[in-house]
């Protein structure tokens, strides 16, 4: 059992920063990711504790639990999404105030915008461009074809940009 | 703005991550679950004594109880958070088992270890945290130190490789601390490290110049063996590795 919880426990620490902005992302509110977040990994543990289930992709498979928690989620709230310009905390490494500010506003500009957009292009924006996964991975998580996530990608960055843009 | 400007942007929302104390406490909520489970069966056998008669757990082992429930979750502790010595504590009793050969690895991997737990502290931007980090890095490496002649490389070839790995990995670490802006040492000063790679080169040298000494040689290799000789005796061992290496290029 302990070697189990010692195995876990690292994929907890390789995941969650990843798993958590995920999940941010998609419903922009720290409180609610925080308990997505460790409802996804309170699953994911129970799944790993059962010898009987063979988890081949730890990434995929917490990633699909988020996924899953999220639409759960926003079933049961109504999705009137208001998209919100507040500032949520977000480590900054740079330290002119100015250019802190613009950079603060931009951020959350292009934060609000990724959160409204269709769950298909908020999914592959963040894994491809936040969490570094390739275009083979995306298209296995998502059960189509390389061809076919290019194009969601290329699609999503364009709504992105429009709307971006637009403010 | 190009294609190339507003991926960059999205990529800036890299920096949205969790706080530190959410994720220790997370994870411990998840699983510690386990961690009480394996104990709860300790419950079914104490309430019996304590209809029996009286019983007075003494103050030792009501402190033994609550040091082991505390080593549990101060696992995730860093340096600077209030269970951090309970954490090295632990760890300081786990090397007492460890023998006196492979004492030094295992504080090896101890630097490595504090490396990490820097690594996440500098990242997580908790700068109060740093110079204590640096601290107990500096301290784990000179303990490894203090275990270097415990060592006898000769006879365990194989416990040489493990320790140049893990050199190599605290010196990867440190160069990437350095990309964070955080400087472990003075570049001057002769670390505890250094002193570590020294002797290991040393080692290595020796047995490699005494190996080539009972092997036939080129008259070109015999003159490299010579300078590298007189490279080892100056005490330039880095010298004579290289001149060893340029002998295996002929």
């Amino acid at each position: 059992m302990s070697n189990l919880r010692e195995n876990f426990s690292k994929i907890y620490d390789k995941y969650v920063d990843k798993i958590y902005r995920f999940v941010f992302v998609k419903v922009n509110s720290q409180e609610i990711a925080q308990d997505l977040t460790s409802e996804t990994f309170l699953r994911g543990w129970k799944s790993f504790q059962d010898q009987n289930k063979k988890i081949e992709n730890h990434s995929a498979f917490l990633y699909q639990i988020a996924r899953n928690l999220v639409v759960d989620y926003y079933r049961q709230k109504s999705k009137n999404s208001v998209i919100s310009t507040e500032n949520l905390p977000i480590t900054d490494p740079r330290t002119n105030l100015e250019e802190g500010a613009i950079f603060a506003s931009d951020l959350d500009v292009i934060k609000a915008n990724l959160a409204g957009l269709k769950d298909e292009y908020q999914t592959v924006v963040i894994w491809h461009y936040l969490d570094d996964l390739s275009v083979p991975e995306i298209a296995k998580m998502l059960n189509k074809s390389e061809e076919g996530v290019r194009v969601i990608l290329h699609r999503a960055l364009k709504v992105l940009r429009d709307k971006v843009e637009e403010v | 703005m190009t294609e190339k400007e507003f991926i960059a942007k999205i990529q800036q929302l890299k920096e949205i991550k969790p706080s530190q104390d959410w994720v220790v406490l997370t994870k411990n909520q998840i699983l510690g679950e386990a961690f009480q489970k394996n104990f709860s069966w300790h419950w079914h056998i104490f309430p019996r004594f304590f209809f029996l008669k009286p019983v007075r757990v003494s103050a030792s082992i009501f402190a033994a109880l609550v040091f082991f429930g505390a080593f549990g979750f101060a696992q995730n502790s860093l340096p600077g958070d209030f269970l951090f010595s309970v954490k090295r504590a632990g760890e300081n009793g786990q090397m007492a088992f460890v023998s006196d050969e492979n004492k030094l690895n295992a504080q090896l991997e101890l630097a490595n270890k504090r490396l990490e737990e820097l690594n996440r502290i500098a990242k997580a931007n908790q700068p109060k945290k740093i110079a204590t980090a640096i601290k107990e890095f500096k301290a784990s490496t000179a303990k490894a130190v203090e275990n270097l002649d415990k060592v006898n490389l000769e006879e365990n070839p194989q416990l040489a490789k493990d320790i140049v790995a893990q050199i190599q990995r605290i010196e990867t670490g440190k160069k990437e601390m350095a990309t964070l802006g955080v400087v472990i040492g003075d570049d001057e000063e002769l670390n505890s490290i250094d002193i570590i790679d020294i002797k290991m080169t040393k080692e290595l040298v020796t047995r490699v110049i005494n190996d080539l000494g009972k092997s036939t040689l080129t008259d070109n290799q015999q003159e490299i063996l010579k300078v590298a000789k007189e490279n080892f005796e100056k005490g330039d061992y880095s010298a004579a590795l290289i001149d060893i290496w340029k002998m295996t290029q002929k």
